[in-house]
């Protein structure tokens, strides 16, 4: 059981990690029922969520703050109690179980290292506080700290240690536990650029191995869909969509969910004809249309095509996040500002076309004849309005 | 005035005070150890008065009883002052406002005041029940409770410096209440609670007006025997108690400076 850790570790192939031995090691799911939380008298935190997370998947709750998601992780952890509803881990109801009770552990925000501790014994405090003998503490530790690719920092104080080291200690302590479930409470908000998308790629090299369950908590949407199996979307102490990151991306139930997910392309439909939709960009002709009032236009979906420009125009020129993009399926969005040239630009003068044909695309914004309050969108003279290739179903008001 | 004359008069202030501060206190050790009988003139060095002191039954068992009170008042106010400041802390939420103030109140309440009423209280309950005889007794009581104020606020400072979630942390980590106080909350506030006791004990032993009115017959302290010895004269001897003291206190204060330097975080 306890090798689990290791023999994954050393395995190369994420399959042998699924394939684990000991049955007690199995991947936990979550089941959540109704669950209501308020803090005093008018803040209500949770309003009745339902969801069921699958055993080894990295789950994300995402949303703004104050939406919730950090008290449905602590309700998770048992460091909250819920007014009412139920909540079971692998099967069990846990709903009253006290936090040191139950085999879920925690990546705190700030870390929350004991700062009276070395290192080492950080990392061996949740196996004492179980009361393992000290060689076998001893053996998990170091197995745990080969893993996290600790080397030296395992006999270092915790004052000596930087932002990235204390994260990586912090995940260390929660895994050398081997809990059903890990909670991680938007561990790398307060980590750089750099240093985040590198332990991005570290925790989900950590989940893949160990296959265990991971609640992820973060605000931040790009972090989200790079990371998660599946996301939830919270806002207002309530689930707004559950699904794979694609999805709620591509296809979001409502106006909150898309402009979160990164879309403020929302125009209002005023009237339509089958799939024809009056829009204040004009007539559009769309396929698969939904029911709703509002139609998004993703970014991507958008090309800027050959025509004579009547005037300055600035580009935005959106891409996916090469890095990211290239280890993960999911896509990521970044933008920068370039200036064309006035009159003569066209698609093509200005970039060339084989780059229209890669997977990158930009899209204009700049004063149009076409504004409207959302964004602008700047369409080439004598081309034809908007090319809106397959895009999003229009949406339900909310 | 001119910055350089402001500068210069600050200056001169800074030594002033320091001269007033310390000056008394360096005669005092001074003439300690003076080789004659009168405080008139220091007519060379001598250890006789500090010989003579070890030879002082009187001086000895108030020497005896002022260790006695200061240490077992200072333990007692650890164990309640702790108490009480994690008990702030873990409610700093509520509405404590009074509760605080009544816990405080102490430290600001004049000590003749607060003697007295202790005195007045110990003999009210020594006439009706026969308990609290004044004595070692009664002077340990009323040094716990101007202590414990103390002890908790140094306590309560403590825990409020801490991250929130490192108690959480240490119940996700399957530390149950009792293991969390032992193996979390008393090892995090052990600096607090050593300068705690550092700051009881020199408290303690400092007192001469809450002892002087709670004390019994057989219970002098060392202030009090000065006090009571005072009263026939400044003699060398005394200087040389007051210095044994002075030292005393400024190696606690020295020690418990250097202990709280050195903590980590």
């Amino acid at each position: 059981m306890s090798d689990s850790l290791t023999a994954d570790a050393k395995d190369e192939n994420p399959a042998a990690a699924t394939g684990r031995s000991a049955p007690s090691r199995e991947a936990s799911s979550i089941a959540l029922q109704g669950l209501h939380k308020r803090f005093g008298r008018d803040t209500v935190a949770l309003a009745g969520v339902d969801l069921a997370i699958e055993p080894g998947e990295f789950f994300t709750l995402l949303g703004p703050s104050g939406c919730g998601k950090t008290t449905l992780l602590r309700i998770l952890a048992g460091l909250e109690e819920a007014d009412r509803g139920r909540l079971q881990i692998g099967g069990r109801d846990v709903t009253e179980v006290p936090p040191h009770r139950r085999s879920v552990n925690t990546v705190f925000q700030s870390y929350a290292l004991f700062p009276h501790l070395s290192v080492r014994d950080n990392l061996a405090f949740g196996l004492k506080m179980q009361g393992l003998a000290v060689a076998e503490r001893e053996a998990r530790v170091a197995r745990i700290a080969e893993f996290i690719q600790l080397g030296d920092l395992i006999d270092r104080r915790v004052d000596q240690l930087s932002g990235g080291q204390r994260q990586r200690i912090a995940l260390a302590r929660a895994l050398v536990c081997e809990p059903d479930v890990l909670l991680l409470d938007e561990p790398l908000s307060a980590l750089d650029a750099g240093l985040r998308s590198q332990l991005q790629v570290e925790l989900l090299r950590v989940q893949k191995r160990l296959g265990m369950t991971f609640v992820f908590v973060t605000h931040d949407q790009q972090e989200a869909m790079v990371m998660s199996d599946r996301i939830a979307v919270l806002n207002g102490g309530l689930i707004q969509q559950v699904g794979p990151p694609r999805d709620v991306y591509e296809r979001p139930v409502n106006a909150f969910v898309a402009r979160f997910m990164g879309h403020d392309n929302l125009y209002p439909v005023t009237a339509r004809d089958g799939d024809t939709l009056t829009t204040p960009l004009g007539q559009l002709h769309v396929e698969q249309a939904g029911d709703g009032a509002l139609l998004l236009i993703r970014p991507e979906t958008l090309d800027l095509l050959p025509g004579d420009v009547g005037g300055p125009i600035t580009c935005r020129l959106a891409w996916s996040s090469a890095s990211t993009a290239a280890a993960m399926p999911n896509i990521a969005w970044r933008s920068v500002t370039s200036r064309c040239r006035p009159r003569s630009a066209t698609a093509d003068a200005i970039f060339p076309r084989s780059m229209s044909e890669s997977p990158w695309r930009w899209r204009p914004t700049t004063s149009s004849p076409w504004q409207s309050e959302e964004g602008t969108w700047l369409i080439p003279t004598g081309s034809p309005p908007l090319a809106v290739r397959p895009w999003c179903a229009s949406l339900a008001t909310c | 005035m001119s910055r350089r004359s402001l500068r210069r008069t600050l200056t001169g202030i800074w030594w002033l005070t320091l001269l007033f501060l310390y000056l008394p206190l360096a005669v005092v050790a001074l003439f300690s150890f003076n080789a004659a009988n009168s405080a008139a003139s220091f007519t060379g060095f001598s250890l006789r008065w500090y010989e003579r002191l070890m030879g002082n039954e009187e001086i000895l068992s108030a020497f005896a009883n002022s260790m006695i009170l200061a240490i077992v008042s200072s333990v007692v106010a650890l164990g309640i002052g702790c108490f009480i400041g994690y008990g702030m802390y873990r409610h700093r939420h509520r509405k404590l406002g009074w509760l605080i103030v009544l816990i405080y109140l102490p430290i600001v309440l004049p000590d003749i005041v607060f003697g007295i009423s202790e005195m007045a209280f110990f003999v009210q309950i020594h006439r009706l029940t026969g308990f609290l005889q004044p004595g070692l007794g009664t002077m340990i009581i009323a040094h716990v409770t101007f202590q414990i104020p103390f002890v908790a606020l140094i306590v309560y400072s403590r825990f409020v410096g801490l991250d929130p979630a490192l108690f959480e942390a240490a119940k996700d980590l399957y530390a149950s209440p009792a293991k969390r106080a032992l193996h979390f909350m008393l090892p995090t506030i052990k600096p607090a609670l050593i300068s705690a006791f550092f700051l009881s004990f020199t408290l303690s032993v400092d007192d001469f007006v809450i002892s002087f009115f709670t004390a019994g017959p057989e219970s002098a302290t060392l202030p009090i025997y000065i006090w009571g010895a005072i009263k026939k004269g400044v003699s060398p001897e005394i200087n040389a108690v007051a210095t044994l003291m002075l030292a005393a206190v400024a190696i606690v204060a020295i020690a418990s400076l250097l202990f709280s330097r050195r903590r980590p975080v």
